[in-house]
Order: C-alpha cells, then sequence, then structure tokens
C-alpha cells in the first residue's frame, strides 16, 4: 500500500501534477450499476477531479469524485475493482495495467479501508454482556440452581455417589492399582472411640442423612466430605493431632459441610461449569486460558465462602457440644508453622488462609479456659490413635 | 418465452433485456419459471428465447489470481495479532484472509467480492457466547441432575449423563452450520450484485437431525443421503442476486463413491482376520501392525478421495438461474496437494524452528544459562532459575511465533493450492444468462457467524 504522506495529507487529496500527466490516459472498464449484473462496456479517463465514465454512445454515464474512491479487494492486483464510495453498490472493473497505475497513483487512499467505527459501541456492549453472562452463570445462576437441585436429590442417590467419589478416590491415592488402594482403619477399640466422638457430635445437629465417618490408612494430613453424609478421616491427620478436641474440631467442619450439603452442590457446579467452559475449548488462539485461569480464580473464592460457613458451624456445633475450639485453632497454628502459609497462593486456594483460620476459632471459644468434659478419655485417644492397626476394604 | 424466439444473437444481453424488458420486467428475473421441471436436459430449452440452436453453447471456466506473498504475509501478521490479543484479533484476520481469497476467484474477468467485517463478526461471537452460557450451562445442569437422581451409584452411566451434554450442543451446531453459510454468502457480491441464502436455520437443524440419526442407524451406510439431502437444503435455497440456485442429480453417485470406504475397511479385516488365524507365525505381529497402519491410512485417504468427489458431483450438478455448473474436480490432484503442501509446510516450518532454535541455543550458551536448570535439579531451590527468566521468555515468544509461521504456511501451501484447483476445476455453461441477475436486498445476517465460531464449526470456507 502506497504511504499517504508521499501525497501529503489533508485539503487537497488528489495531486495536481499526477491528474496533468494522465489527463489523456483513457482504459476501457466494465460497469455494474449496482442494480443487475448486467456488465457494461465503458471508457474510463480522467475529468477534474474525476473519474469519468462514459458509454460507447458517448454518452457520461457517471463522474466519481476521485477524493471517495475505494478499491474493492486487496492492492497488488492485476484487476482493479473501484467503487464510487464506501457505501455503493456500483463496481468499475479495471484491467488496463496503465489506468491501475494512474489511478492507484491520483488517489493515494484508494486501497486504504476507512476505519469503520460502526458497531464499536455494540461490541462494547455485548462484550460487557457476553463476559457478564459467563460470569452471572458460572457464579450466581448455576450455584443458585445448583443448592436446590441439590436439595432435592434423593439422599440414598447421593450416599451412593459419595461411596463411587470414595472408591475413586482410593484407586488414585493407591497409584491406580486395586491392591495398593489404602484401606479403611478398623481396629475395633479406635472404631470404638471414633463412634464415641462421632456421637457427641452428631447429637447436637441436625443432619439430612446418617453421618458415616472413617478412616483411611493413607499419611497426608487431610479430612473430607463427599456427598451422601459420608466423612473421610485421614491416618496422618490423627497422628498430627495432639488432643481428641484437634480431630473433632476438624470433624466438625466436615460436619458443617454435609449440613450444607456443599459436596454435592459442588458436583453439580462443576458440571454446569464444565459446558460453558467446554464452548471455549475449540479456540487455539489462547481466549480459552484466560477464562479458565478467571474461572480458577474466582472459583477458588467461592470455595473460600463455603469453608468459611463450614468453619462456622464447625464453632457452633463445638460450643453446642461444649467443647472448646481453641484446639481446633492450635492445630491451624501448628499447620502453618510447620507447612508455612500460602502467601500469594492463598487467592488461588481453595481454603482461607490458615492463619486467619486459626484467629477465628479462637474468637469463637464459648467456653474460653473453663473446663469441659473431655471428647475422648485418655484410653478411648490411645485406642483412636491406633485405630490403623487393622484394615478392611469395606467402611 | 418461446415467442419471443428469434433473431436476436446470444451474445447481445443488451439488446436482449432493451427488448424484453417491458413485458417480461415482472417475471425478468425469474425469466423461466419452469425451467426447473422441464428442460434441464441440456438441448430441452434450446428452441427458446436465445436462438442458438446451432451455436455451441458458452462455457466459461472459472479462474483464480491470487499471489500467495501477499496471503503469506497477511496470514501471518493476522496470526501473531491474534495470538497477542488472545485470540481477539481473529475475527479481523479471517476477515482479511476471506477477502483475499475472495478477490482472487474470477467469474468472467469479473472478482467476487468478501463485504464481511470483523466487528461483526466479534459481535456476533459474543452474543453466541450470551446464548450459549445460558443454554449450555443449564443444560448441563440438568442432565447431571438427571444423571445423580437416577445412575449415581455406576460411575460409567454418570459420566455417561455428563457426556450427553456435549450432545446437547448437536442441534446447536446444525444451526450454527446454516446460519454461518448464510452469512458468508451475505457478504459475497459480484458485479456488485450480493448473494444471499433464505430462511431456514431450523429447518436445516430438524432434517440434519433425523438424517444424523438414520445414518447412525444404518451404520454410515447412509451418509452420502445425508450429505445430499443437506446440500440440496442449502443450494435451493441459496441466491445470487434474484437468481436461484438449484441442487439437482442425487445420491446415487456420492453413495458410490462412500462404499469405498466399506470395501477397504473390510478387505482390511480381512486381511488382519487372516494374520490373527495363524499366531504362530513371527512375523504376524509385525505384519498385523503393518496391516493396521496401512489399513488406517487407506481410510484417512478414501474417506478425503470420498469428499473431493462429493465437491465434484455436487458442483457438477448445481444450477445458478438456467446456467449448469460443471466441475471436473481431479481427487489425485486434490490429495497430492494435502500431502505435497502438507510436507512443505512442516518443512518451512520445522527449518524457521531449527533457524529460531539455533539463534536461542547460540545466545544462551554464550550468557552460560542453561546450567541454571542443572542447579536446579541439584538444589530443587526456585530461586536460582531467575536469571533463566530471558531464556524461558524468549523461548515462549519464539513458540509463539512459530505457530503463526506454520499457520501462514499451511494458507500457502494447503489453503490456496486447494482453493485454486476447485475453483479452476469449475465452469459455468451459458455464463450470460448471469447478466439477467438483479440485486437483492441486503440481509444483515446479524450474528455473523458467531454461534459457528463459538462452537469451532467450519463451514467449508477453509478459514
Amino acid at each position: 500500500m502506497r504511504s499517504a504522506s508521499m501525497w501529503g495529507q489533508g485539503s487537497e487529496p488528489v495531486s495536481r501534477t499526477a491528474l496533468d500527466r494522465y489527463a489523456r490516459l483513457e482504459a476501457e472498464g466494465r460497469y455494474f450499476d449496482g442494480e443487475s449484473a448486467l456488465p457494461r462496456q465503458v471508457m474510463v479517463s480522467f475529468g477534474e477531479r474525476s473519474l469519468v465514465l462514459m458509454g460507447f454512445d458517448g454518452i457520461a454515464i457517471a463522474h466519481w469524485p476521485l477524493a471517495s474512491l475505494s478499491a474493492v479487494g486487496g492492492a497488488g492486483d492485476r484487476t482493479l475493482q473501484i467503487t464510487p464510495d464506501v457505501q455503493s453498490e456500483e463496481r468499475l472493473v479495471i484491467e488496463d495495467l496503465d489506468m491501475i497505475r494512474a489511478i492507484e497513483a491520483v488517489c493515494p487512499e484508494l486501497h486504504r479501508r476507512p476505519a469503520d467505527r460502526r458497531g464499536i459501541a455494540r461490541a462494547l456492549v455485548w462484550g460487557g454482556l457476553g463476559v457478564g453472562a459467563v460470569v452471572v452463570m458460572v457464579f450466581i445462576i448455576i450455584p443458585r440452581l445448583a443448592e436446590p437441585l441439590a436439595q432435592m436429590l434423593p439422599p440414598e442417590r447421593e450416599a451412593q455417589l459419595g461411596d463411587a467419589v470414595v472408591d475413586q478416590l482410593r484407586l488414585v491415592l493407591g497409584g491406580l492399582e486395586e491392591e495398593s488402594a489404602p484401606g479403611f482403619c478398623a481396629e475395633p477399640d479406635g472404631a470404638l472411640a471414633l463412634e464415641a466422638m462421632t456421637d457427641r457430635l452428631r447429637a447436637v445437629t441436625e443432619l439430612p442423612y446418617p453421618l458415616r465417618v472413617s478412616v483411611l490408612d493413607h499419611p497426608m494430613v487431610n479430612a473430607f466430605a463427599v456427598p451422601g453424609g459420608r466423612v473421610v478421616l485421614f491416618r496422618g491427620l490423627i497422628e498430627e493431632a495432639t488432643s481428641p478436641e484437634e480431630v473433632a474440631g476438624v470433624l466438625a467442619h466436615e460436619i458443617g459441610h454435609v449440613i450444607h450439603r456443599d459436596p454435592t452442590v459442588g458436583v453439580l457446579r462443576s458440571a454446569g461449569r464444565a459446558g460453558i467452559l467446554g464452548l471455549l475449548v475449540g479456540d487455539v488462539f489462547g481466549a480459552a486460558v484466560v477464562v479458565a485461569a478467571t474461572e480458577a480464580v474466582m472459583n477458588a473464592s467461592y470455595q473460600r465462602d463455603v469453608e468459611a460457613r463450614a468453619d462456622e458451624e464447625a464453632l457452633a456445633i463445638l460450643a453446642r457440644a461444649e467443647l472448646p475450639s481453641t484446639p481446633f485453632s492450635a492445630f491451624f497454628q501448628r499447620l502453618a508453622e510447620q507447612h508455612g502459609d500460602l502467601g500469594v497462593m492463598q487467592y488461588l486456594s481453595s481454603h482461607p488462609a490458615l492463619k486467619d483460620r486459626a484467629e477465628r476459632a479462637e474468637a469463637g471459644d464459648s467456653l474460653a479456659g473453663l473446663t469441659f468434659t473431655p471428647v475422648l478419655n485418655d484410653g478411648q485417644w490411645l485406642a483412636l490413635r491406633q485405630i490403623c492397626g487393622e484394615t478392611s476394604d469395606d467402611p | 418465452m418461446t415467442d419471443q424466439a428469434g433473431d436476436v444473437p446470444f451474445w447481445d444481453l443488451e439488446r436482449y433485456r432493451r427488448d424484453h424488458s417491458q413485458p417480461a420486467e415482472g417475471t425478468g428475473g425469474r425469466h423461466d419459471g419452469g425451467g426447473r421441471d422441464g428442460g434441464r436436459d441440456g438441448g430441452g430449452r434450446d428452441g427458446g428465447g436465445y436462438g442458438y440452436t446451432e451455436r455451441k453453447r458458452p462455457v466459461l471456466k472459472l479462474k483464480f489470481t491470487a499471489s500467495g506473498g501477499v496471503l503469506f504475509l497477511a496470514a501471518l501478521r493476522g496470526a501473531l495479532f491474534s495470538i497477542l490479543t488472545l485470540g481477539l484479533h481473529r475475527f479481523w484476520m479471517i476477515t482479511r484472509l476471506r477477502r483475499f481469497y475472495w478477490s482472487g476467484i474470477r467469474i468472467d474477468g469479473d472478482p467476487l467480492e468478501y463485504t464481511g467485517r470483523g466487528i461483526e463478526k466479534l459481535l456476533g461471537f459474543l452474543f453466541a457466547l450470551v446464548v450459549l452460557a445460558a443454554y449450555l450451562g443449564a443444560v448441563q445442569l440438568g442432565l447431571t441432575f438427571l444423571g445423580l437422581s437416577f445412575a449415581a451409584d455406576d460411575p460409567a452411566v454418570l459420566q455417561a449423563s455428563l457426556q450427553l451434554g456435549t450432545l446437547a450442543a448437536i442441534p446447536l451446531i446444525f444451526f450454527a452450520t446454516y446460519r454461518a453459510q448464510r452469512y458468508l454468502l451475505a457478504r459475497t457480491r459480484w458485479r456488485g450484485i450480493r448473494f444471499g441464502l433464505g430462511p431456514g436455520a431450523l429447518g436445516y437443524t430438524r432434517r440434519a437431525l433425523l438424517l444424523s440419526l438414520l445414518t447412525l442407524l444404518t451404520l454410515g451406510l447412509a451418509y452420502p443421503y445425508q450429505h445430499y439431502r443437506l446440500a440440496k437444503y442449502v443450494t435451493d435455497r441459496a441466491y445470487f442476486g434474484d437468481l436461484e440456485f438449484t441442487q439437482e442429480g442425487g445420491w446415487g453417485e456420492l453413495f458410490a463413491q462412500w462404499i469405498w470406504i466399506y470395501i477397504i475397511a473390510g478387505f482390511c479385516g480381512l486381511m488382519l482376520w487372516g494374520l490373527i488365524d495363524n499366531p504362530q507365525d513371527a512375523a504376524a505381529g509385525f505384519l498385523g501392525a503393518i496391516a493396521i497402519t496401512f489399513g488406517a491410512t487407506a481410510l484417512l485417504l478414501a474417506y478425503q478421495r470420498y469428499t473431493i468427489a462429493a465437491f465434484r458431483i455436487l458442483w457438477n450438478n448445481r444450477y445458478l438461474g438456467d446456467s449448469r455448473f460443471e466441475c471436473d474436480l481431479s481427487a489425485g490432484r486434490v490429495l497430492w496437494i494435502y500431502f505435497g503442501g502438507g510436507f512443505a509446510t512442516s518443512l518451512c516450518t520445522a527449518l524457521v524452528g531449527g533457524g529460531v532454535a539455533f539463534l536461542l541455543i547460540s545466545w544462551g550458551a554464550t550468557a552460560s544459562d542453561l546450567t541454571v536448570f542443572q542447579q536446579f535439579e541439584a538444589t530443587n531451590d526456585p530461586a536460582v532459575l531467575w536469571p533463566a527468566w530471558p531464556i524461558a521468555l524468549a523461548g515462549v515468544v519464539s513458540y509463539l511465533v512459530l505457530l503463526s509461521v506454520g499457520f501462514a504456511f499451511g494458507q500457502l501451501f494447503v489453503s490456496l493450492p486447494v482453493l485454486r484447483a476447485k475453483v479452476e476445476a469449475t465452469r459455468i455453461n451459458d455464463p450470460q444468462l448471469l447478466a439477467l441477475s438483479r440485486q437483492r436486498e441486503a440481509d444483515r445476517a446479524g450474528e455473523a457467524g458467531g454461534f459457528a465460531d463459538a462452537l469451532g464449526v467450519d463451514v467449508g470456507a477453509g478459514i
């Protein structure tokens, strides 16, 4: 494309000298009136600041102002198709190379597409709407729909789903091999102790379905709730804890999830989101990555809300069971010291920062140093710590 | 019309129109209302208006003039910007490439013209995003709920219910295909006259769903029938100005090409079966691997060959008004372009990549930054990696550049030659009749192929 500055920008779009040079140039062209596809042979020549299209009968068909001439198609073609202005439907096709060069010379703006700002405002509006729709869908509508839907599921179905999730997880922890999947800890005295602890918390909560607590023989310091009122503690967590109240705090937190059916809501939510994100998968040039990353951050923030709610429930349960929440807090403190807090990464983490949780747990302690009946006596606590002496494949 | 037969020579359309314009203005566009039921068999209409019974009927070869250099630079630039803008620029890149390809197609010396715009594609995409977010999100959620309510204990069924969500997109994909074709035609002009596609996206979707079901039930045997019916549905609704496109012919010819896939599959199956029959043979496993590779390649080739043959057969039986298209696209030539062009693309991209890698390594070696990776392995401390960030950045940048270079080479060595082969294999009988077409109204085709873009549907425009 020729540079416009070559010819001096501004009020004088047509170079006079060039026009004088081509004043006598004439060439054949095909003219289309924009109403029919019927070609008309015309003679094309330059007039006073215009392109003159003359019929073979000597009658001028059109005078096209040079300033608004616009080329259709690309530069550098051996055929030039032009239109008097961008809106017009009339076309002129010229194949004479001299004439093409002449027109390109006197109309330096010929191949420039005028910046077309029509629609930019609408693009911004729709862009906002588009992003808004995805955000509203992913973060408002789907979660809102997911909660009532989760309430409508039959509890026994949820329990089955939960069992499937636990089986899947054991398989993954065992390196996808059936034999090395960690078993459930089933030492009878330990199981009785666990039952005693569960009973104490169960007595003060109302749950949509029976609570089932089991311990998985695995060194990870973790615990989770799956759909259907099932809570799984890891052996590593019990070993890490220094008192039964710490374990009870974690258990109360997971019960907090069960009360609100968080695991089931989570399954429904992620399914709905997958449907939307699948939309953007076919796209090669990377928009999907941005959306997925945004989604990860936003989802983590939702998860943190859920975790915080479960923490609150846990404090309430502990208070009703007349248990202190300070050990729960101390447990978080210790974990934060041992493993370090997450720093910047906490925005990507699905759990609130450990220190914050610890502080809140301490502030929520209803007993604050008063005496309380321990959740387990020393013998039971020892038994619980030995619970993985025997394992079985059935919970 | 026959009453107006006379001494007007067939090429003098201007005079023909002048003579006929007064009485026949109303029907001037559809100048041959009865043409479709009779007279499509070549000579049938020769007694009619133009008086060319003794003359050889004119045939026009389509021409393709487009320079690869311009295309390569446009594609490279477009792809680079698309990556830099995280995909936003691709709407403008597609517009630019289509404008380039369209203007290369010459019918009777006059180029096609693409009038689509980038911004309308972006708008369409965003609109589609809004609709699809609501639709797919709700469908997926509902399906999961149903899956959980009825089959929570069986992970396989649960998984399947999630896959059903993908099926929910299928009607949308058909819908999007039709709408995208409509947009494409609405933004195409020749001689200043618009092409167009009438409304019918819902009818297309319904037919496509039923026909797909039929294809599924017949294990794919009915695919040529589906292909033909859908092509006919679209073609019969397409216009150039006020001239109608029509699809003639039948699906038998397509079937004759399609059946080769089954013959080849059967042959490969027999071969494998023969090999499995003698498992004692030590060479059997090796031969089996060869037979599977060979069979897969043969099937792929057979499928490609079918798509090319289908293009030829469909275009060979298309009419625009009363002008008949002819097409003798050679499958061998196009397959060769795929093969040779694919090879040239990978070779050139690899050469550019090799050059870039060489530069990076010579630069990196002088900075002796590569040792940090050994240090990292030894100390496991991510801090030692920091000095290497220029190398890492250069690596990422070169990867993205190579992606664009590969795309541009693909356009140059595959897309352009394939389009050239297709255009140059096509002819139009009686091209002078096309001059009778009158302008049609602009079709906004508002969502501008946005659904197709969001769902990743290619409408066969190559880009």
